[in-house]
């Protein structure tokens, strides 16, 4: 059955969580909303750009701008996104 | 000579007849290889035949500068090794920050030639431009931060460059390192041919002033960088790279119980956030930079309590997780044992992590281990196994002959070994990341995640790149692996790299106003050039595409579980990897550089 809302999973990783005070949490959009609902959501939240070039943008394992549709992706019940510093090799 | 980056000499130390000499640096290498990894690898193709074995006396270290090192520009700290590796017994390549490479510097040398073989245990001490050997009888047993501690002591000063090796290196455990201040050569046992020679530690206190074209032009370019990585590198300042524990893991490819599975659920108890919460003791600072990343770690409470070491990703993934271990203390205490044996943090995680395996498949005992009940998830036992590794003691003197002798007397553990060409892998699954799998298969010096090109980033957001798939990864593991090449040969490290325009397109204005040359447009064909010096010696030492490949957990087994699960990398796609990697470079389907590449880069008339 088809609803109005789909839930996903915000992950704020590494020094990322110091800015938003939580690690993780469980957000809804309505249906047909894409990655640039998602971006501002964070901006308006936490005054985070997305997408920035110190911050990494991940959604289901994959980079925001891998994927066809780049921001215009819509997203999916059950979906995680990742956000985290830019990562250099350890 | 150039104007400025270079002193132009290169000092050259005989161990068997305590005595030294310098020569002189030609600008034509300069000009061809600029410095740090590209003369040390020109200098091995040179004075280091195939046949001759890592512990022979023949056997040699080269550690070269690079322009930029000691310049008064961020973290000019590194300096570069090559010798022929106890771990694999082959080439080996290394990269190291601390003080030494700009003392060394400024003592009047580019480079250091270590050779021969002393008949006591010896020190060198290195002052400006005078050389004496000192009687190191002594500090036979010394851990290496001891051994550093007495270096000071001779030469009387305390901001000084100093290296040492530990016990393990005395038993020429073929995982050791060479410590170089608080960091060290890490990778392929440099520290057992060191040992081979009997010397215990070189210290160097340079006073002389570097060179440069244009001291205003470095004064301001230093000032924009240092603003620059204040503002992009702040992350780095706080949390170091242990900030990537939690992110490699969310991506799936945290190296779990010996690689058997790529997601660890203890995370939360060894990430970043737990270090910096509940262990920080304070920054450590490389060579003039700003960013610190250097994490000392202490322990405050619980069994491991007084336990202090500096702790970095690899160390945590490969000590941590890959042995199942969640304990933060735990892993700092290993990693302080490691540190004080002068043993290699990385090659040691594998090493503990594939004993912890073969006892719960019960192929290897209580009277192996000493009666250590070898456990994922035991931190007792991780902390036994490695004083066995550096000791010399039941399964450690076995495992203390590297993933390549293991292999030797124990090929039937070859589905439980992930190694390439006898190195362990790095702290990242490459079941998560196809192109880090071709990093690993073609990386100079086993499976190394620097020398061999960092896909990840590349891998993971741009739009080019699928990371799950094969296409591109040839040209884009060629084009990672030169870059880094030349920053291996600047004498930076590459966490700053970004703030000075060396990158992909890099900008000349810091090789110009340091050397008055602008090497700029060229640095990527430098960089091309020193990774096929380095296969043309891989080559002469049987190298071929056989050893390029990976071992069959990797492209036979599918990731069990977590956010990658069901993922493999088969044989076909590899070997498809592969193809597109040599043709990228100019090699033969056999990966070995045909005339033309070797015309290219002009490497004939080099030699």
């Amino acid at each position: 059955m088809q609803t109005d809302q789909v839930y996903i999973m915000i992950k704020y990783l590494a020094g990322i969580r110091e800015k938003t005070g939580v690690q993780e949490e469980r957000v809804s959009f309505p249906s047909r909303s894409t990655l640039n609902d998602v971006a501002d959501w964070v901006l308006n939240r936490y005054g985070l750009t997305v997408p920035n070039p110190r911050l990494m943008a991940i959604l289901n394992g994959r980079g925001w701008g891998q994927y066809p549709e780049k921001l215009s992706t819509e997203l999916k019940e059950g979906d995680t996104i990742c956000l985290f510093p830019p990562i250099s090799g350890g | 000579m150039l104007k400025g980056g270079y002193m132009g000499k290169v000092l050259r130390v005989n161990l068997t007849k305590k005595d030294y000499s310098v020569e002189d640096l030609k600008e034509s290498e300069v000009l061809k290889l600029m410095g740090g990894r590209g003369l040390a690898a020109k200098r091995y193709y040179e004075e280091i035949g195939p046949a001759v074995k890592p512990f022979d006396q023949e056997n040699k270290i080269f550690f070269f500068t690079g322009p930029l090192t000691g310049v008064r520009l961020p973290s000019t700290t590194k300096f570069q090794l090559s010798t022929k590796s106890p771990e694999t017994g082959m080439y080996l390549c290394s990269n190291c920050g601390g003080d030494f490479g700009p003392h060394l510097k400024m003592s009047g040398f580019d480079g250091l030639i270590i050779e021969g073989q002393a008949s006591a245990w010896t020190s060198l001490l290195i002052r400006d431009n005078k050389v004496s050997f000192g009687d190191a009888g002594s500090w036979q047993g010394l851990t290496t931060d001891k051994t550093q501690e007495e270096l000071k002591k001779v030469i009387g000063e305390k901001r000084v460059g100093v290296m040492s090796i530990g016990p393990a290196a005395e038993k020429l455990v073929r995982i050791s390192c060479i410590n170089v201040d608080s960091r060290a050569f890490g990778r392929g046992g440099a520290g057992a041919v060191m040992a081979s020679k009997k010397l215990k530690g070189i210290v160097v206190k340079g006073t002389g002033k570097i060179p440069v074209a244009d001291q205003a032009k470095i004064d301001e370019i230093r000032k924009a960088a240092i603003t620059n990585l204040k503002e992009t590198r702040a992350n780095h300042t706080k949390f170091g790279t242990p900030q990537y524990i939690e992110v490699i893991n969310e991506l799936g490819c945290m190296p779990t119980r010996n690689f058997q599975t790529t997601y660890f659920e203890g995370t939360p108890k060894v990430d970043a956030h737990t270090m910096y919460d509940q262990y920080l003791e304070k920054n450590y600072a490389c060579y003039m930079c700003p960013v610190a990343c250097g994490k000392i770690n202490v322990v405050k409470e619980g069994p491991f309590a007084g336990a202090r070491a500096r702790t970095e990703f690899e160390s945590i993934g490969l000590l941590g997780p890959d042995c199942g271990i969640d304990d933060f203390g735990a892993i700092v205490y290993a990693n302080q044992l490691c540190d004080e044996y002068g043993i290699d943090t990385m090659s040691t995680g594998n090493a503990v992590a594939l004993t912890m395996e073969l006892y719960e498949k019960g192929l290897v005992s209580k009277e192996d281990t000493g009666g250590i009940e070898a456990r994922f998830g035991n931190p007792q036992a991780l902390i036994g196994i490695i004083r066995l590794i550096a000791e010399r003691h039941g399964i450690g003197n076995l495992l203390a002959e590297g993933m390549a002798g293991v292999l030797k007397k124990k090929p039937e553990w070859s589905p439980y070994i992930l190694s390439v060409k006898g190195l362990p892998f790095a702290a990242y699954d490459p079941r998560g990341f196809y192109g880090n799998a071709l990093t690993y298969g073609t990386s100079s010096r086993g499976a190394c995640h620097n020398v061999g090109g960092w896909t990840i980033r590349d891998e993971l957001i741009s739009g080019k790149y699928d990371r799950f798939a094969t296409e591109g990864k040839g040209k884009l593991v060629k084009t990672i692996q030169d870059n880094r090449a030349y920053v291996d040969s600047l004498g930076i490290c590459t966490v700053v790299r970004s703030s000075m325009n060396f990158g992909d397109n890099p900008t000349g204005e810091v090789m110009t106003a340091v050397t008055g040359h602008d090497f700029t447009p060229r640095l990527l064909e430098i960089g091309e050039r020193i990774y096929t010096l380095e296969r043309l010696i891989l080559n002469r030492e049987g190298i071929r595409r056989k050893n390029d490949r990976l071992p069959k957990r990797t492209v036979e087994e599918a990731v069990p579980s977590g956010p990658i699960k069901g993922r493999t990398l088969s044989s076909e796609m590899y070997e498809g990897m592969l193809d597109e990697y040599y043709r990228s470079r100019g090699w033969d389907p056999d990966g070995v550089p045909t005339e033309e590449s070797i015309e290219k880069f002009g490497l004939k008339e080099l030699m």
